[in-house]
């Protein structure tokens, strides 16, 4: 009796705060939770003319197929590896990138930086695959380069070396300045004030970056670090399409792409879903992980 | 601060109101067939039932099929369909979403229990799934009693009605689109004008394209004294350079081997890595571009346009005609040419792609259609001789003109003060050039509107055409085990394939791997599936 | 910020940054210059690769063919009103909701937060999704492009991390002395000082909605509904092989490449025109120190 008396005491003490979250609710109820139970196509042999209840079910046999390919494991290696390069190349490259633009004292200055690394954002992933084969190919610019300086031409697209490094970096190109937003915006809200003491003890700007700035940010930059995590098993589908080739299959073929190509010979609604849970199953557990770790370290958490 | 403060506040309002107002307001539901019925009483007379398809009234039937890009036209706009509407009393609603789209919008169809009454375009893995679902109909019956003309096409060309036959003997769909001639794809392409400077003939056999490679490398035809000719390129390196592998007596994937008449898997053939071990020397010598694995349609228009490119193999259309159109005023000189099936260390002449007198996707009635007899009476005529004059042709006065007792194109599609081709005329007013829609192709227009030297090397090739026909598979009818069968062992089978040929062709991966390569394959299952290929293909020629 | 005097440390520290800075432009505009350039180009020359900064052959035809479509004006407007009703409903939607999910406080925080994140990663589908719009009768109508997706989970934890990080609790503790209630401290207090979010929030929603093409493709079936977009990856596209059909292939070629060139600059500038627009609202919230105390 005590217990819900309390609860029905916090309740009453934050019921304009539920009421602000009916819209959001009525959001995932609507067009998140009750399409939910479409998730099972992933247990059952799905054909959409006889409906997801009367498909048949089959169990778990289309994760054993998955599990049991002679590629499963290269898959995975692929997906985490490339976002984990991603994850400590560029991540630390936009927040840098967010740190050395705040610094920018000239106005006009500032404005014409952000405008022109937002740009590469809105490049469709078609035309940025062009540029980078064009970019890398044997008559590209970069080749010239390389034999100006007396080198050999190098095949970038079809050395299995090179390709993470290819797809990282023009990840960074079009993504690191649109990245900078949040962490910029977070910026502006850091207080005045400490600055002014700062400056007062003599600290230099780089001092003051390092010891105001940087750790004003931290929390900013670790929500988005956990969020990234849950895109850890996750690795776009079209982008690799476009840059690999048989010979980079080896680092190149991720699970998506793996599972288009099954895709072609005939539609295969249950495979895709199967393997879609598990790579959502997957990068929902590394949240969970890497929130309840943060929450230990510094409090920081997103729930 | 205080305006965005009222700002904000008035959009959450605004906010709110939408979305109730979206809940409260609801678009109406989406209409499905319906029947417009004549006034009751007023005629004095009853309308004569149409001479096509029986019909009293007009009916509208809804048909689910896809726009091609290069279509110039939706259906709906289109003469064609205005003028069968007034043949046959059928009016139509056509769902016609982008090819590119059409994976996504066909699912959702399908699923929506708002079924078409026509599908022209379901993929042909998925006739027998759908039939055992009983979502469309069995055409057996309909076919031998409502559609004569159909019939008529299936007796001169026996590959269609074998094609569409289950293994249980009956017919669930009908070709979308046949050829009244044989249709060749996939030619070795090669630039005429250097064959003339370097004064080299045709090749005939492997030995002979190999020497031409050669002479176009070392022989400058293009005339900037740089040794930059490509001897042969192509948009990819899979089937592109795989398909020489027929001069060994062999091919990619599951085949007919007509020495023994057995199927047989390309890569365990011995015949299979000669081939390869010739791929590779070509490679190494500089005869086949380097940069294939990565090549796209893209790049190989880049070489061609940069004049270096001696040879590929290509569409007869894409890769060729229109290269001729597209380039002729651009390079002096510049001529392709075809080269005939060459022939092979047995003796034949087998090309890798078996011809076709139907296109690759099926048309099928929904069980949710009322007047599936009078669809199929409706359907049937665009293979009538009057069908085919419509389809092919067009309007009388319009687009066609009659000359001698035969039709012949009129000056605006042949002639197009634009410069567009005939072919993309024709979509201005007919479904016929791209594959959306059940009709013939029909030769009499087709050699009017085509380049010549297409004509030319298809001409040729059609020469040993048994050949072919004894040694490729066409699109055999699997159940549906057999379908995820083959799924789920091909998916792994082909990225191996795929990514180790590449390595020996391209990678210089040494040849004493080249038994491991097999036994691995044969690890992947295969042979299960060339029993399983095997009773098909018996079932096939019964 | 009235000091003026600078030491050579940080003379060197605004040299690097502006070298390095420079640099990443110059990296990022190079291949941009070449997109604008080969659009202009001649599209024999473009394909023959011969255009490397600035524009061979000028000519102006490829932008014709794209703004002449007859559906291209129609999309464009929708595109518009998408995009404005959209990025209103779902910043409001997202900035009222991430409210009440950074107050630890609240009973109910973990449930409610969790309740949004799991929908990240746990889906039904394209399928059930098009069945449950099309049992709210949403189907072919405006609001199907706009509700789906009218709340992205990633924005709302954005938001709600910066209202937990940048509103201390003194402030919300002297507000609940003075018996303000929490819509009334959300619309009074947080709302002005969250200025910079909510920029940021009209910035990733607008592009997002004027980017989008997914759900217009599901769930319109009136082509004069169509956004922008979804005319523009038609005509991109037109160039694919198809290997199934070689017969209806473009004989245009040439104009193959080019065309997405001029697709890019075309769809792309006007949202380049909003960024400048909402740069003035990065500016700092309300001054935190005199609230403190």
């Amino acid at each position: 009796m005590h217990y819900l008396t309390q609860a029905g005491r916090k309740i009453g003490k934050n019921k304009f705060l539920y009421i602000m979250l009916v819209p959001m609710v009525l959001y995932y109820v609507l067009f998140h939770y009750m399409p939910m139970y479409g998730a099972q196509i992933a247990f059952r042999d799905y054909l959409p003319s006889i409906g997801i209840w009367e498909s048949p079910w089959v169990g778990m046999t289309y994760f054993k197929q998955f599990f049991n390919s002679v590629y499963f494991g290269r898959l995975m290696r692929n997906t985490l590896l490339i976002n984990l390069y991603d994850l400590l190349v560029g991540f630390t490259f936009t927040v840098a990138l967010a740190l050395l633009i705040n610094e920018v004292t000239s106005r006009r200055y500032k404005k014409f930086v952000q405008t022109v690394l937002y740009m590469p954002h809105f490049i469709s992933v078609v035309v940025l695959a062009g540029l980078v084969v064009s970019f890398l190919s044997p008559s590209g610019p970069i080749n010239n380069l390389i034999r100006m300086l007396g080198g050999e031409t190098i095949r970038f697209m079809q050395e299995k070396t090179w390709y993470r490094t290819i797809f990282v970096f023009s990840g960074i190109w079009q993504d690191a300045g649109w990245g900078t937003i949040v962490y910029l915006a977070a910026l502006t809200n850091i207080d005045i004030s400490l600055y002014e003491a700062a400056i007062a003890d003599g600290a230099s700007r780089f001092k003051r970056m390092l010891y105001i700035t940087i750790p004003c940010i931290m929390p900013t930059v670790i929500v988005m670090l956990i969020l990234r995590m849950g895109n850890i098993f996750t690795v776009g589908f079209e982008k690799t399409m476009l840059l690999y080739n048989e010979l980079t299959y080896e680092t190149a073929d991720v699970i998506a792409t793996y599972v288009y190509r099954r895709g072609i010979i005939g539609a295969e609604y249950s495979f895709s879903t199967a393997v879609g849970l598990y790579n959502s199953v997957l990068n929902l557990a590394t949240i969970v992980i890497f929130n309840a770790i943060s929450k230990k370290a510094n409090d920081i958490g997103l729930w | 601060m205080r305006k965005l403060t009222k700002g904000i506040s008035l959009l959450l309002c605004a906010a709110f109101v939408f979305m109730l107002a979206a809940c409260v307001n609801p678009t109406p539901a989406p209409e499905t067939t319906q029947t417009t019925s004549a006034p009751a009483g007023t005629d004095a007379t009853e309308p004569a039932a149409n001479p096509i398809t029986g019909l009293k009234e007009k009916i509208t039937i809804t048909v689910l099929t896809q726009k091609e890009a290069t279509e110039l036209e939706p259906f709906e706009n289109m003469e064609v369909f205005k003028i069968m509407e007034e043949r046959t009393n059928i009016a139509v609603k056509f769902d016609q979403p982008a090819k590119t789209n059409f994976a996504e919008r066909y699912s959702i169809v399908m699923a929506s229990k708002e079924l078409p009454d026509v599908i022209t375009v379901m993929p042909i893995g998925d006739v027998p799934k759908y039939a055992s679902a009983k979502t469309i109909i069995e055409m057996t019956d309909i076919i031998d009693k409502e559609m004569p003309n159909l019939s008529r096409y299936m007796a001169e060309f026996p590959d269609i009605k074998a094609g569409i036959r289950g293994l249980d003997g009956k017919i669930y769909s009908i070709p979308t689109k046949v050829y009244d001639y044989t249709e060749w794809n996939n030619p070795i392409i090669v630039r005429g004008d250097w064959l003339e400077k370097l004064k080299i003939d045709m090749p005939k056999n492997i030995d002979d394209v190999y020497n031409m490679w050669m002479a176009i490398k070392n022989g400058d035809p293009n005339g900037n004294k740089e040794k930059d000719e490509i001897p042969y390129t192509a948009r990819d390196a899979k089937e592109r350079i795989r398909s020489f592998l027929t001069a060994f007596g062999v091919k990619d994937g599951f085949y007919n081997d007509p020495a023994t008449n057995k199927i047989k898997f390309g890569v365990l053939e011995p015949g299979y890595k000669q081939g390869i071990e010739w791929l590779r020397k070509c490679h190494d010598d500089g005869l086949i571009d380097p940069d294939l694995p990565s090549a796209s349609e893209a790049t190989l228009q880049a070489k061609v346009a940069q004049d270096i490119a001696g040879s590929w193999r290509g569409g007869m259309r894409g890769n060729f005609a229109t290269y001729q159109s597209t380039f002729e005023d651009k390079i002096p000189g510049f001529k392709v040419v075809g080269v005939p099936t060459i022939e092979s260390v047995n003796g034949k002449h087998l090309h890798h792609a078996r011809p076709k007198n139907m296109e690759g996707t099926r048309t099928v009635i929904t069980t949710a259609s009322k007047y599936p007899t009078e669809i199929a009476r409706w359907m049937d005529y665009a293979f009538s001789d009057e069908g085919n004059i419509l389809f092919n042709f067009g309007i009388e006065n319009e687009t066609f003109v009659m000359k001698d007792g035969k039709p012949v194109f009129s000056d605006a599609i042949a002639n197009d003060p634009e410069g567009r081709s005939p072919f993309i005329m024709q979509t201005t007013f007919s479904p016929i050039s791209g594959v959306g829609f059940p009709c013939v192709y029909y030769s009499e227009a087709v050699n009017q509107l085509e380049n010549q030297e297409v004509v030319a090397v298809r001409n040729a090739m059609d020469k040993y055409r048994q050949d072919t026909l004894d040694f490729v598979l066409p699109d055999l009818p699997f159940t549906n085990e057999d379908n995820a069968q083959i799924r789920s062992i091909m998916g792994e089978v082909n990225t191996y394939v795929d990514e180790t040929l590449a390595s020996f062709i391209f990678g210089g991966e040494s040849f004493s791997k080249w038994d491991e390569f097999v036994a691995n394959v044969k690890k992947m299952d295969v042979e299960k599936l060339i029993d399983v290929y095997q009773k098909a293909y018996d079932n096939y020629k019964k | 910020m009235f000091f003026k005097k600078k030491s050579t440390g940080d003379i060197i520290f605004e040299t690097i940054i502006y070298v390095i800075l420079t640099a990443a432009c110059i990296v990022v505009l190079y291949p941009l210059i070449l997109i604008a350039s080969q659009s202009f180009s001649d599209p024999f020359l473009v394909m023959r690769g011969e255009v490397k900064l600035l524009p061979k052959g000028f000519n102006l035809k490829i932008y014709q063919s794209v703004l002449q479509h007859s559906e291209l004006w129609n999309s464009y407007k929708n595109t518009i009103i998408y995009t404005f009703i959209g990025t209103a409903v779902s910043v409001s939607a997202t900035a009222i909701s991430a409210y009440p999910l950074s107050r630890k406080d609240m009973y109910g925080y973990k449930f409610f937060n969790l309740f949004a994140i799991v929908t990240m990663f746990i889906s039904g589908g394209m399928i059930p999704l098009y069945l449950q719009v099309s049992n709210l009768n949403l189907i072919n109508s405006m609001w199907s492009v706009i509700l789906p997706s009218a709340i992205s989970t990633f924005n709302l934890i954005v938001m709600k991390s910066f209202y937990s990080t940048s509103i201390p609790s003194e402030i919300n503790d002297a507000a609940a002395i003075d018996g303000c209630n929490d819509i009334h401290f959300f619309v009074k207090i947080v709302l002005p000082l969250s200025s910079s979010i909510l920029a940021v929030m009209v910035l990733f929603y607008g592009v997002r909605q004027w980017n989008s093409w997914v759900s217009p493709l599901l769930y319109l079936v009136d082509r004069k509904k169509y956004p922008l977009q979804l005319i523009l990856r038609e005509i991109l596209l037109q160039n694919q092989v198809s290997s199934l059909s070689d017969a209806a292939l473009s004989d245009q070629i040439m104009i193959g490449e080019t065309i997405k060139y001029a697709v890019m600059v075309v769809s792309t500038i006007p949202i380049l025109c909003l960024y400048p627009f909402l740069q003035k609202y990065f500016v700092k919230g309300v001054m935190m120190g005199a609230l403190k105390g």
